[in-house]
């Protein structure tokens, strides 16, 4: 008789002891609130052009514009257009050549129809002391809507009128270096 | 959000697992000690665990972070104790998970010096460590640490579900040691393991200075081996129960085979010191069916797309830059999936103990402390390592046995690990003629608040054990 009672005491004694475990202050519904939000640089375009690239093969002249054009898959992505809340794009510039151009950076869709333009005007130089422009674009909503849905970039120089056209032994070159900055949340 | 939950899944997640079972270990009135230590002394005749009810096992470990630490309603930005948590973590930093569950467990006495234990038991087992680099490249992105190299080296994963088939001799050589051992056959129901990964991810100024940045992927070398995986998550089945039943046939050896052993002594050179040891799984398995290995390699760099202006273009050409730069990519950095047989290792276990007895009973108690009359009290020290892909864990336990009104038994433990240096225990054994039953939890003190805790670990079961002294 004593000794089932002890069993009993001893099973609501450990009981007690692991139920009355929990949980205190704490609010798991902060999961809720999780939001990463890296943000990642990567490279985009970058180019080297001198006098000879601005000279007609034909004509021997100045043209009147440059393009070229690639396809940049990821803006269109799903990851982009669900995760994306803000982009900034930087073009540098460093013009050797003296001669100044007016930098058209265009995003289109698969129809060519723009979604983005970016504008730079890139003032002469000299081969000795090259002139450096930096242009930077934040892009975000609504603009960034109609960016995403772009999936080519063209690159458009276009030569504005001008005294002193390129000779084709000019030196100095136009660079131009950029990148995206991609801001996430995810 | 499920890339939400996946993302957060490898930020935070996983466990891993610490086996350390130091309030069984040495706890010679369960049968179940015959499993920490197959050498262990014998106070029975015959033993029956209830099927399934036999034990279970559960443990849950973190070596560097509590829930607490992210969900404390703190009024601190949960993002904010996230990325705190990133990095005040470390690549040694590991979840850890270990479930077990005894399907059948029994056992006889052969002759006054011989015990046969026999039995089947279910068990899961994950180690994660944490990713530190990776981690911060995910929650932070590049653009802070530019010139900064990320490591694949920080992936290190292992998990494994097996059901064990195991046979074990416990021998009285005389009245000072006992020795015994136990063959263990494993089936592996599946299996996944990461290791030895090498290479970095690295955004720097361009060393060419053709752009602004490079991207440098540098001798990449990563891979997981998988077995027991592809058949279930390759399959277009939808049907849930085909998979049950390729499962089940696992479960009963029809996955891949390993083997491996337990041994492990007592010695007693008073009656009232007791020097244990044992090594637990010493073994493999050995993985040939099922098997799907990811290998990830190559080296790449990139700064981008450079566009030439090809003079001789026409109206509508253009130069595929963008297909180039994913082909070069794709035959630099491989991606390849190999059929390889391969070997894992189980973790090895290690117990030692010393144990100091003492205040017999005056009265007519039971003689059934290994034929002898039981000691009221017990204690001392137990020491237990478990070889980890990274490196052993250990942890050291100072423990209190006592027998209480004959039909319980206690073990206090406090142990310090690497998940706390304040884990108090309490295992309670009763024995009510044959049947017995027992309930063990550590981390008591942290009951009050069980997400402070970075680790928990539980035992529950139910035997039949009889004495034919008792």
């Amino acid at each position: 008789m004593k000794r089932s009672r002890l069993v009993v005491l001893f099973i609501i004694t450990v009981g007690v002891l692991f139920s009355s475990s929990c949980v205190n202050d704490v609010d798991f519904d902060q999961a809720e609130n999780i939001l990463p939000t890296p943000v990642f640089e990567a490279s985009l375009i970058f180019s080297n052009l001198e006098a000879t690239n601005f000279i007609d093969e034909n004509t021997q002249q100045e043209v009147l514009v440059l393009t070229d054009t690639t396809r940049l898959e990821y803006i269109n992505s799903d990851f982009f257009v669900d995760q994306l809340v803000k982009t900034n794009l930087t073009f540098q510039f460093t013009n050797s050549l003296d001669r100044n151009f007016n930098v058209d950076f265009i995003f289109v869709n698969d129809n060519d129809e723009q979604r983005y333009l970016a504008q730079v005007e890139v003032l002469p130089g000299l081969p000795d002391t090259p002139i450096f422009v930096e242009s930077n674009f934040l892009i975000e909503e609504p603009e960034l809507s109609t960016f995403e849905e772009a999936t080519k970039l063209i690159y458009r120089i276009t030569l504005p009128p001008n005294t002193n056209p390129i000779d084709i032994s000019v030196l100095g070159q136009l660079k131009l270096e950029s990148k995206a900055t991609f801001y996430f949340e995810l | 959000m499920r890339l939400k939950i996946t993302y957060i899944a490898v930020l935070i997640s996983v466990f891993g697992m610490s086996q350390n079972k130091e309030l069984l270990y040495d706890f010679n009135d369960l049968p179940q000690t015959l499993h920490q230590n197959p050498g262990a002394l014998v106070a029975f005749d015959k033993h029956f665990g209830i099927p399934l009810l036999s034990q279970f096992h559960l443990n849950v470990g973190s070596s560097g972070v509590s829930a607490y630490d992210i969900f404390k309603n703190d009024g601190i930005d949960i993002n904010t104790k996230i990325r705190n948590a990133i990095f005040s973590l470390s690549n040694r930093d590991y979840f850890t998970f270990n479930q077990q569950l005894e399907i059948i467990n029994g056992g006889w006495r052969k002759d006054e010096t011989t015990y046969f234990s026999y039995g089947m038991y279910e068990e899961a087992d994950v180690i994660f460590y944490f990713p530190k680099e990776l981690a911060v490249l995910l929650w932070d992105g590049n653009a802070d640490y530019i010139g900064q190299s990320f490591s694949l080296n920080d992936v290190n994963f292992k998990g494994e579900v097996i059901s064990v088939l195991h046979f074990g001799i416990n021998k009285q050589l005389n009245k000072k040691l006992t020795i015994g051992a136990r063959a263990k056959l494993y089936s592996s129901i599946a299996n996944v393991n990461s290791r030895n990964n090498s290479g970095t991810f690295t955004t720097r100024e361009s060393t060419t200075g053709d752009n602004i940045y490079e991207h440098v992927f540098q001798s990449l070398d990563g891979k997981v081996q998988t077995s027991g995986l592809a058949s279930l998550l390759g399959d277009d089945n939808s049907d849930f129960s085909e998979d049950i039943k390729t499962l089940r046939k696992r479960v009963l050896f029809g996955g891949n085979l390993g083997l491996g052993f337990d041994v492990g002594f007592t010695y007693q050179p008073k009656e009232q010191h007791v020097i244990t040891g044992s090594l637990l799984d010493v073994g493999a398995v050995f993985h040939s069916k099922d098997v799907e290995t990811y290998h990830l390699n190559g080296s790449y760099t990139t700064e981008g797309l450079e566009l030439v202006f090809p003079p001789l273009l026409d109206e509508d050409g253009t130069t595929p830059y963008w297909q180039n730069l994913e082909d070069e990519f794709e035959e630099s950095i491989q991606i390849d999936t190999l059929k390889n047989k391969y070997v894992s290792w189980r973790s090895t276990k290690f117990n030692a103990s010393y144990r100091y007895n003492f205040g017999k009973k005056n009265d007519e108690d039971c003689d059934c402390y290994a034929g002898r009359k039981p000691y009221q009290n017990g204690i001392g020290l137990q020491l237990f390592s478990i070889f980890r892909p990274r490196q052993p864990q250990f942890a050291v336990t100072a423990f209190y046995y006592r027998r209480l009104f004959d039909f319980l038994r206690l073990k206090f433990t406090y142990t310090v690990d690497d998940f706390s240096y304040h884990n108090i225990g309490l295992g309670a054994s009763m024995h009510i003629g044959s049947f017995n039953m027992y309930l063990m939890g550590n981390n008591l003190s942290e009951l009050q608040n069980i997400s402070r805790a970075q680790s928990v670990s539980l035992q529950f079961g139910i035997n039949l054990i009889f004495d034919s002294n008792e």
